[in-house]
Formats: C-alpha cells, structure tokens, sequence
C-alpha cells in the first residue's frame, strides 16, 4: 500500500486539505491504521499546544513602546509621509518637466539675437583699454584703432602691423600721411 | 488569541456606519487605518501599533526565544512598517504583511546574532487558567506547559513560526505562507515535522 505524503496527513487534520488530495487520504486513513494513527498524534499535540499557550506578554507598556517606535522613525526622518503607491504623481510631474524644458528652448532658439552674433569679428585691444573706433589706414597691412583719451584734444590711435624704428623722425618721415 | 479577532478586524465597516473620518481610530478596520496612514496620520499609525504589538512580540519571542530581541525586533517590524506603507497592498491583510517584516526580522537576527542562550519568559508572566481546578492539576498542567515550552525551544526559528502563526495565532496555511513568505507545500511540511518533533520530545509525557 502507498503512503500520502506525511504532511498531507497533518494538513487533512487541520481541516486545510483540498480536492483529490483530501479525497485520498481520506479514503486511505480508512483502511492504514499507521496513517489514522498519525493523523491522531498530529492532532493531539495540536490541542496540547493549544491548550498550554503561555500568553506572551511584552513588558513594556502600550504608551513607552509607541513612544521608542515613533523616536526611532523621527530619528530616520520618515516622518514626512510615506507616499501611497497608487497616488504617486509620475505623470504630473513628467508634465512639469516637459514644459520647463520647452519654455527654456523656445527662449533658447528664438530669444532676443545675441551682440556678437550680430557684429562682425572685433578687432583686437590691448587689454584694459575699450575699442571706441575703428578706421582704416593709407599704410597697407596695418588697422588702427581710436582709443579714449583723458584730453579731448589729444586722439590715441592703436595702430598694429607697423614695422617698429627707435627714430622718431624716420618715423614721421615713413608714416608722414599719418598725420592727417 | 481567538482566529474571529482576526477576522473581525479585516472586515469592512458597515454600511450604515460613519466614513472613516468620521470615527474614531479604534473603530477603523486595519485598511482603514493603513489609508490614513498613507496620508501621514503618525497619530493614526499609533492605533495600528497598539492593536498588533503583542501578537508582532509573540511571533518574533516564539522565534528568537529571547525577550530583548523580540522587543527590539517588535520595534524594528513597525519602523520599517511604517517606512514601507505606501508599498503596502491592499491584496494581502495587514496583520499577513506585519508577520512577514516580522519574521524576516527574526531570520536575520537568528542568523546573525551570537550564540547566546535562549532564555524563556520568567515565571511572573501571566499564566493560563488551569483547565481542572484543584493544586495538583494545576501543577501538573504547569509542569506540561514547561516541557512543551522546552520542546518549542528545540525547533528551528522557521518552525517555530508556523507553529505559531498556526497554533496560537489561528491562521489558515495561505495566511502562513504569505507571513513566512513560502508555498503552501513547505508550510504543511513544516507544520507536520514540527508537531512530529514535539511528539517524539514529549512522547513520555503525552
């Protein structure tokens, strides 16, 4: 004779078993006295645990129990609600975004055009100085610049590409058209 | 503790009651207290605590057989309950899903902790009315009671929580499953040698 599976035994005692599986024991515990005998120690055992239950009492009382569980979940900072998961806000916030990143672009691409978009490449400055104008020069290969000036009469023209003498004189004999 | 408390707890409100918000917190079902809780009801989260703290100790002493730590481990259950509410799915029951941190809780620390002898609640915890009056039998049930408490602390922390749950707690072995987070299948195995063992610990007894 084939035995049930011994813990078959224990579920069909507590009443839990189903379908074809209670059916056979059933009809198998009628006829192997071992199996009803298994059955009945299986059940006799769950009434002695029952009936000596040793009520397990916590000894802290109700009011100093709550107050270590809710100090140990201010010191975690939980505190701020735990957010149910149905009632999260992902698309709301996706929308946000979305719109921010949009507003942001459409500044981006069509804003007010930018300085140095418009103008052309500034010539160079010596530095701490403000270009004021430029103009062009007689001399090939060379621009100048008009620089401020503390004195109104007096002009400060920058001028890059000159080829460099210590004589004055050369110089204002070369670059005599300068003056004018 | 009586199975139908469970039950009772978990049923839906009448419908001739009051909304939730309405009524008091003690008046709430488990559900309705979890929703409040989910809104950040602290307050409310105090009435759940109350309602399933001795049976959230008593899991976790069956378990660890050690007083401090199934306090520590009560303590620890309704922190991170609270940490994980808004995970919490009505699918299962409140108390399943309590029992189940519970006992994860009672797993780690069984692995982890030292060897340290497992003590027993002392003496002056409440003891059960004696079924038959008179001294001698009451002393006797007594002396019965410390050997199957003794019996008990011989089983693994696994079988002494379907005993548990299954025993004392008067849950269904779906509602064991889901609390020690196995099949159905594992739970009558579990349940069928730890009364075996029990039996053969007490056999001259019994």
């Amino acid at each position: 004779m084939s035995h049930p599976k011994p813990e078959w035994l224990a579920a069909w005692a507590d009443g839990e078993l189903r379908g074809w599986r209670r059916w056979l024991v059933e009809r198998h515990a009628q006829n192997c006295p071992a199996c009803a005998a298994e059955c009945r120690h299986q059940r006799h055992v769950r009434e002695l645990l029952r009936q000596h239950q040793r009520p397990v009492t916590m000894r802290e009382s109700p009011e100093f129990f709550w107050a270590q569980v809710r100090a140990e979940i201010e010191r975690r900072e939980t505190v701020p609600a735990p957010v149910p998961a149905d009632s999260r806000y992902p698309l709301q916030l996706a929308t946000v975004l979305a719109a921010i990143i949009v507003v942001v672009g459409w500044i981006w691409v069509a804003g007010p055009p930018r300085q140095d978009r418009a103008q052309g490449p500034v010539p160079a400055a010596r530095p701490g100085l403000a270009v004021v104008e430029t103009v062009n020069t007689p001399i090939p290969n060379t621009a100048a610049t008009v620089l401020p000036a503390e004195e109104p009469h007096i002009a400060v023209v920058w001028i890059s590409g000159l080829p460099w003498t210590r004589d004055m004189d050369e110089m204002m004999t070369v670059y005599a058209d300068l003056e004018s | 503790m009586n199975p139908s408390d469970n039950m009772a707890l978990n049923m839906p409100a009448p419908a001739t009651s009051n909304p939730a918000h309405e009524r008091l917190p003690d008046e709430l079902t488990d559900r309705e207290l979890v929703e409040q809780c989910q809104r950040g009801r602290l307050d409310v989260y105090e009435h759940l605590v109350h309602r399933y703290r001795q049976r959230i100790f008593a899991l976790a002493f069956s378990m660890l057989r050690h007083e401090q730590d199934a306090a520590d481990v009560a303590q620890e259950t309704f922190v991170r309950a609270w940490q994980n509410l808004g995970k919490f799915r009505s699918e299962s029951s409140v108390y399943t899903w309590l029992y189940r941190i519970t006992t994860n809780l009672c797993i780690d620390r069984a692995r982890r902790r030292d060897r340290r002898p497992e003590v027993a609640l002392t003496d002056d915890a409440p003891e059960p009315v004696a079924a038959t009056p008179g001294p001698a039998a009451e002393a006797q049930h007594r002396e019965l009671g410390r050997q199957i408490d003794a019996a008990l602390a011989e089983l693994s922390p696994e079988h002494r929580a379907v005993i548990q749950l299954r025993e004392f707690e008067g849950l269904d072995y779906a509602e064991i499953a889901q609390a020690v987070g196995c099949n159905i299948g594992t739970v009558m195995s579990r349940l069928f040698y730890a009364r075996k063992h029990l039996q053969k610990i007490l056999k001259e007894t019994i």
